[in-house]
């Protein structure tokens, strides 16, 4: 109930951000794009998570919901255009515009809403077909033969022999987008998106709970006892891939429709990459840890960590001061720690000591040494960007944030394998029954005290 | 005489050249505790194993209820490699071999009753799943629990493979009813099986003892009319032991099954037991009653051993 009630008041906010004036456009981007990631990442985390089927098709998924979606809700009026290196394409009809023009602003939802369930459904029929052979495999093997898939699907929509229907590698654009959607003067752009969306999540979770996804949770867990308890591998396996990759495909659809625009060279394996990363921060095994670790992604992505991408020139030397102090500070603290540690068990960088034969020799304490060599090194460098007459930051430049990422997810699978929830949830009504608990308690303990 | 529920026949496990299982007949009746012993490696799990559907024998038949559900014989590689005994007793090449057409038509009747198939080259090889669904359930001989469910929802698990609901209805909730009714046969489970305490603890945290009950109840949760035991007492000191004999006889009676188990603890075995099939080197070496095993030289000289007390 409390989940219900928080649901619908954050679709109210959206509507609010939506429409109320001063809003960053950055923050709506994010929402929108963080809404639609969250549900590829809630799709891939049903596969992986909750199947322990790993796999990496993801983005062909998406790539087969969202041309469908774009194919069958262009306007006929602009296909001529759009398709003009295939003789206006060969489509000749739009779905969306059709119903319209049949029952209005209703019409254009239900159109909507037909294209998005029918790229779902092309998405997992490809998924049923490939799985017939693929879902034989075992983990890495199915990971490399889906990721094979996607990249076959990609190469297979810019053919051009199909350009007529898909544009070959030429832009589709021009269909019903989330700008469309506005009720009156109200728009609806931001609400959208979370509403497919939650609504497809909450199908998600709706499974996850039901008899089939305690037996998609026994496969993972052990895929011999499953079988032994009456569960089919076969039958479950295909289940969970076949409905991963429709909300995939819806996902894709919803994509498209964020970007007003669709390009098969856009849905690399890049992007899977992403989606993996999203899981992987959020836990696998956790639907909550996928949503708030896709609006975490593509906030940093999208927004937040967007400078690191840019070249950037300080503009005057105490600015440049006061970064080289920051820097210093965060190296010497860093070393700090880390030779305290290295030298805790009473080993000093360099030690003197008697060998087995009588004689003196030294000891070397290796990792304590490279630490302060580094942190020198680091240090001089600090005092080099001080003084050298560059303003420019290091690093700081296009690509430089992927790499933040990839460094990230290294040290989040090195440290943190179980992910911001492991594969727990976090349960508003819970959170809300712990909160009330603990004022209940607290109260009780104060009466305590008082007698 | 009671109804036959189990019967293996010329069962034959060949693992490229190794003979696992070579040539087993037996059979269990309906209500029986039969047990089958042998030293490590006599090819007992692997008796389970293809009994339950995880492996498909190379060669041989097994019945359930009466009605044929694994059948096999050499093809392929194995046609070269095959050295068990009848390897054309379940192909079209067998023919039944008497002096006179009446006797041979009498032998080919009697052949067509025992196996509706004989004569032809049907394979039946089912994956262990299908097998599971007509009532024949099992333990692991290495506990093998759902890890990260909890007691209840690895009992409730197993309870999917009886239920009828499609995945949109059960994806929606429109089989309340049955999930309903499932979960307070579950509850019922736990409370015969004594494991109401322990009902939300995660499954692998519970002691050694308790995680075989848990294995136990699991299986029962199939609806089972029989139930294979890998080795049930394995890990368990005297004193569980003595328990889960008792404790087997009391659920064979409670749910009307019939026990098939493979055991090395002699005296759960000699307790329980109605019959005993002895394994060595993948061949039956005897079967019995346990007086008649245990006074059996060849079982004493292949397992048994003399006793210290003697």
């Amino acid at each position: 109930m409390v989940t219900v009630v928080l649901l619908a008041a954050l679709l109210a906010l959206m509507l609010l951000l939506d429409n109320l004036p001063g809003v960053p456009s950055m923050l709506l981007t994010v929402l929108r794009k963080g809404a639609i990631y969250a549900l590829v990442a809630v799709s891939m985390n049903l596969l992986n998570g909750f199947t322990g089927l790993f796999s990496l098709g993801q983005a062909g998924f998406m790539l087969l919901g969202a041309y469908t979606y774009a194919v069958l809700t262009i306007p006929v009026g602009s296909q001529a255009s759009i398709y003009q290196q295939y003789k206006g394409g060969g489509v000749g009809f739009s779905i969306t515009e059709s119903l319209t023009g049949a029952m209005g602003g209703f019409g254009t939802l239900l159109g909507v809403v037909i294209c998005l369930i029918l790229a779902g459904i092309v998405a997992g029929l490809f998924a049923y077909l490939i799985g017939l052979p693929v879902l034989r495999l075992k983990s890495d093997y199915l990971a490399i033969a889906t990721l094979g898939f996607a990249e076959i699907l990609r190469a297979l929509i810019q053919y051009t022999k199909l350009g007529p229907i898909t544009n070959g590698s030429n832009l589709l654009y021009g269909f019903t987008s989330f700008s469309d959607f506005h009720l009156g003067a109200l728009k609806l752009s931001t609400v959208m998106p979370f509403l497919f969306s939650g609504l497809c999540i909450a199908v998600v979770v709706l499974l996850i709970n039901s008899t089939y996804g305690r037996a998609f949770k026994a496969i993972r867990d052990d895929e011999v006892a499953a079988e032994a308890m009456g569960i089919n591998l076969a039958r479950h396996k295909r289940m969970s891939f076949v409905i991963s990759s429709f909300f995939a495909g819806i996902s894709g659809a919803l994509l498209a429709m964020y970007q007003a625009s669709v390009q098969a060279v856009t849905f690399k394996a890049a992007m899977t990459y992403e989606i993996l990363l999203i899981v992987v921060i959020g836990g696998i095994g956790s639907i909550t840890g996928s949503v708030v670790a896709s609006f975490l992604f593509v906030g940093c992505s999208e927004w937040w960590l967007r400078f690191l991408d840019n070249e950037t020139t300080l503009k005057n030397f105490n600015a440049k001061l006061i970064f080289a102090i920051v820097f210093g500070l965060i190296v010497l603290g860093l070393a700090v720690v880390i030779l305290r540690r290295d030298c805790k068990k009473g080993l000093p960088p360099l030690r003197r000591i008697t060998a087995p034969g009588g004689g003196k020799r030294v000891r070397v304490n290796w990792s304590a040494i490279a630490s302060i060599v580094l942190a020198v090194a680091l240090l001089g460098w600090d005092v080099w960007f001080v003084i050298s007459p560059n303003l420019k930051l290091p690093l700081l430049r296009s690509g430089f944030r992927m790499v933040v990422f990839s460094v990230v997810i290294m040290i989040m699978v090195l440290f943190f394998r179980r992910g911001l929830f492991g594969d727990s949830e976090l349960d508003p009504a819970a959170l809300w029954d712990s909160l009330r608990g603990r004022r209940t308690q607290s109260g009780r303990s104060a009466g305590g005290d008082r007698r | 005489m009671s109804k036959n529920v189990l019967k293996v026949e010329h069962a034959t496990m060949q693992f490229g050249g190794v003979v696992a299982v070579d040539n087993m007949n037996l059979e269990v009746n309906e209500g029986e505790i039969v047990s089958l012993i042998g030293p490590n490696g006599a090819g007992k799990t692997t008796a389970f194993n293809v009994i339950t559907g995880v492996y498909a024998p190379s060669n041989g038949r097994v019945a359930f209820n009466g009605e044929t559900i694994v059948r096999n014989h050499p093809t392929g590689k194995m046609k070269k490699l095959y050295k068990g005994s009848d390897p054309e007793l379940y192909t079209g090449a067998y023919r039944a071999e008497a002096d006179t057409p009446e006797a041979r038509a009498a032998l080919e009747q009697a052949e067509k009753e025992r196996d509706p198939y004989a004569f032809s080259d049907h394979v039946i090889a089912p994956t262990p799943d299908k097998i599971t669904k007509l009532g024949m359930a099992r333990t692991f001989q290495n506990i093998r629990l759902w890890k990260s469910q909890t007691v209840f929802e690895n009992i409730l698990i197993a309870k999917h493979c009886r239920v009828t609901a499609g995945l949109v209805a059960a994806t929606f909730r429109a089989n309340r009813a049955e999930e309903q009714r499932h979960r307070e046969e579950c509850e019922e489970l736990l409370r015969v099986m004594d494991l109401e305490k322990v009902r939300n603890e995660p499954a692998t945290s519970l002691p050694y003892g308790m995680q075989r009950r848990v294995e136990i109840a699991r299986a029962l949760a199939t609806e089972p009319s029989l139930l294979l035991l890998d080795e049930p007492a394995a890990g368990m000191n005297p004193q569980e032991t003595d328990e889960l004999t008792s404790f087997i006889g009391r659920i064979r009676d409670d749910f009307k099954l019939t026990v098939f188990l493979i055991e090395h603890h002699m005296d759960l075995v000699m307790d329980i037991s109605d019959r005993i099939y002895v394994l060595d080197f993948g061949k039956l070496i005897a079967d019995g009653t346990p007086a008649e095993i245990q006074n059996n030289q060849r079982v004493i000289d292949a397992y048994l051993g003399v006793s210290n007390d003697a």
